[in-house]
């Protein structure tokens, strides 16, 4: 709040009681994104242990869950990494192909996109393999929709078809939502549908989903930022169809030709990874940008921060930011207090 | 590259005077060694432009444009119209980075996108940096596949200055010295571009006549540029002086020394082992330049498909070279959806 204010709002009360001296309300400490490291020493390796001087290889997403749990799709170590308590440890993967079972004898290719429902299942896509798998809470995995052989068809979710790597998000019920050549809906009830298709983006990438069920995508083939209504009402949220970093109004507002994931918070804002930066999209499609400048590797406040090639997001339910800083090694986090 | 031959008349001389000697009995002439040549052979694709990976004689490549070789001998491909870079190894080809679709995203493998790759070169420590028709960025690739942008704001143009804000035109060649810079042959902006370790972006020579073309460099730090349109391979010492190294100017396929020798209307990529010795592909024939600047033809007779002895041989718009570091020549063979390997042995 402007100091302005606040030191009238402290006379008018001086004025009022006049009962005596009464010391001016402080103005709150102004409020900024800070940028802490979570998990991760920076060396690409595959050590469990005590966050910090765990190690990953690549991470290529983070999902939170309810309680906090974070995991992570590692993709060069091909497992699913947890994150609880202080401690990493292996999830579920272990080999190189899609093999469906418990924990460590299930196994990935390259795990690429991760996500979670409101009953702790996680979702996850994988770089080589077009299925989409399901791990419970209690690390059962299987395959939730797609057949082996790369493509494109609706349907049965058994006998549908999907292209490798695709970002996804999965709606509280377990509904989710892929990122494709067009945006495509796989249904709790286990039916594929296209709902958006691929005259409207140009390149479709990251994508989230509000709690009233509203899509956010990243449209990188046309720098901007697109809503999708439950009804299949599709509108641009921000950006003005050319590639930069210019902050500002919807119309102005400029994203890079290496736009990743996107998350959207409990008021709808939305936070974009960007070229080495997170990028903020207020419900009014104001952009501002919250953290990170060049690449590189440093925690701190906003702009100070730095992240060498931020690829997947999450947030949990205060509205943190989880990041898989990827050329880092490091799961960052950026908490606004 | 060793070159160890016994020129043939010394043999032929040693061979006569023991038979002098050894009168008395029948002995058999000791047989010259064969005389070293260059030999063309392929090394991976089945000709047809399609998309396989798998052992190399069934692979398949569609239109590859360029061929790279990192320090511990593992081929890459800038496989153009499959959008990937795809790497060779122990008889094997997979794709290193890039899917199905025309994309310039960054990321890791198959999560990172080409609109059309068109070239593909190694640094010493095992990195590769890539050109791409529709991306006016120079990017890079670890060799963990992590695809990320070396230098430019993707915006195209032209600016020097910091990496991540610097504009490039369109760019024909790239190649990296030593020390870990790189410089760019931006054709569009007629200039060679330097992007320096620390991540500096500065024009080390141009605006030119014509947009420079391919590019290569010799262990002192010379730049080769091929002036196709001059028909003439320029040199760019580290100082910035520009000069003819080879070619007479006018259109041909004449061999020779430096002021007669003739290149073609289709002079493409060119590349230097660590004598210095020069290879260009011209119009389907591989062309030598040694340091003194005579041309020779090593490999090639025409377009088609054919290996076997260098004079023989046939290919069909070699378009990228690579080398690695016993000096054998790479090529994309781009009609051909093949890579072949032009050894001298």
């Amino acid at each position: 709040m402007p100091l302005v204010v606040l030191l009238l709002t402290a006379g008018t009360s001086c004025k009022k009681d006049n009962q005596g001296y009464q010391s001016p309300a402080q103005p709150p400490a102004e409020k900024k994104w800070v940028v802490t490291t979570i998990a991760g020493d920076g060396t690409p390796s595959f050590t469990n242990g005590p966050a910090l001087s765990a190690t990953f290889h690549f991470p290529e997403d983070v999902a939170v869950a309810a309680d906090g749990t974070i995991y992570v799709t590692d993709v060069v170590n091909r497992v699913i990494r947890k994150i609880k308590a202080g401690q990493v440890s292996t999830f579920a993967g272990g080999g190189f192909d899609i093999i469906n079972g418990n924990g460590t004898s299930a196994s990935f290719k390259n795990p690429y996109s991760v996500t979670i429902d409101a009953n702790g299942n996680l979702y996850t896509s994988d770089e080589n393999d077009p299925r989409i798998r399901k791990i419970s809470s209690g690390a059962d995995v299987t395959t939730y929709a797609g057949l082996a052989t790369e493509g494109y068809a609706d349907g049965d979710a058994d006998t549908a078809r999907f292209f490798s790597g695709n970002s996804i998000v999965a709606d509280a019920q377990g509904n989710v939502y892929l990122s494709d050549a067009s945006i495509r809906k796989i249904s709790v009830s286990g039916q594929v549908t296209t709902i958006a298709g691929t005259t409207q983006f140009g390149s479709p990438g990251g994508i989230a989903i509000d709690k009233n069920g509203n899509l956010y995508v990243v449209d990188r083939g046309n720098y901007r930022i697109r809503k999708i209504t439950p009804e299949g009402d599709v509108s641009t949220v921000a950006g003005n169809g050319t590639p930069g970093d210019k902050d500002g109004n919807a119309d102005e507002a400029q994203f890079s030709i290496d736009t990743h994931d996107i998350v959207v918070d409990d008021q709808g804002n939305l936070y974009l990874a960007d070229n080495n930066r997170i990028r903020k999209i207020t419900p009014q499609g104001i952009v501002s940008t919250i953290a990170g400048s060049t690449a590189g590797f440093a925690d701190g406040i906003g702009a100070q921060a730095k992240f060498n090639f931020p690829n997947g997001l999450g947030i949990d339910a205060q509205g943190n930011i989880y990041v898989a800083d990827l050329n880092n090694h490091r799961i960052r986090k950026i908490s606004f207090e | 590259m060793k070159r160890c031959f016994i020129p043939l008349v010394v043999v032929l001389l040693i061979a006569g005077t023991s038979c002098k000697k050894d009168r008395q009995a029948n002995q058999p002439p000791i047989t010259p060694p064969a005389e070293q040549k260059w030999v063309v052979t392929t090394v991976a694709g089945n000709g047809l432009a399609y998309f396989k990976d798998g052992p190399v004689s069934m692979a398949e490549f569609k239109f590859p444009q360029d061929v790279a070789v990192t320090p511990d001998g593992i081929i890459y491909v800038a496989d153009g119209l499959n959008h990937r870079i795809r790497k060779i190894a122990g008889g094997q080809v997979s794709t290193f980075a890039g899917y199905e679709r025309a994309d310039t995203i960054s990321g890791i493998g198959a999560a990172a996108g080409f609109a059309i790759p068109i070239r593909v070169v190694p640094d010493i420590s095992g990195n590769l940096y890539t050109l791409d028709v529709d991306d006016f960025r120079v990017r890079k690739i670890n060799s963990a596949g992590l695809v990320t942008v070396a230098a430019g704001s993707g915006t195209r143009g032209f600016a020097d200055g910091r990496a991540e804000t610097a504009k490039f035109g369109e760019s024909l060649g790239i190649v990296t010295d030593n020390e870990g810079n790189i410089y760019v042959s931006d054709w569009e902006n007629k200039r060679i571009r330097k992007i320096s370790v620390a991540g500096e972006v500065s024009t080390i020579a141009g605006p030119m006549q014509f947009g420079p073309g391919e590019m290569t460099i010799d262990q002192q730090g010379n730049l080769y540029v091929v002036d196709g349109l001059n028909f003439i391979i320029r040199k760019i010492t580290p100082g910035g002086e520009v000069s003819i190294f080879a070619g007479s100017g006018i259109p041909g396929d004449k061999d020779g020394n430096a002021q007669e020798a003739q290149f073609s209307i289709n002079m493409r990529d060119i590349v230097a082992d660590e004598q210095g010795n020069l290879y260009l592909a011209d119009d389907n024939r591989i062309r030598k330049i040694t340091p003194q600047g005579n041309v020779s033809t090593i490999a090639g007779s025409g377009f088609g498909y054919r290996d076997g002895d260098g004079p023989s041989a046939k290919f069909s718009s070699p378009n990228g070279l690579g080398i690695d570091r016993q000096g054998n020549i790479y090529v994309a063979d781009e009609n051909n959806n093949r890579i072949r390997k032009i050894s001298f042995q």
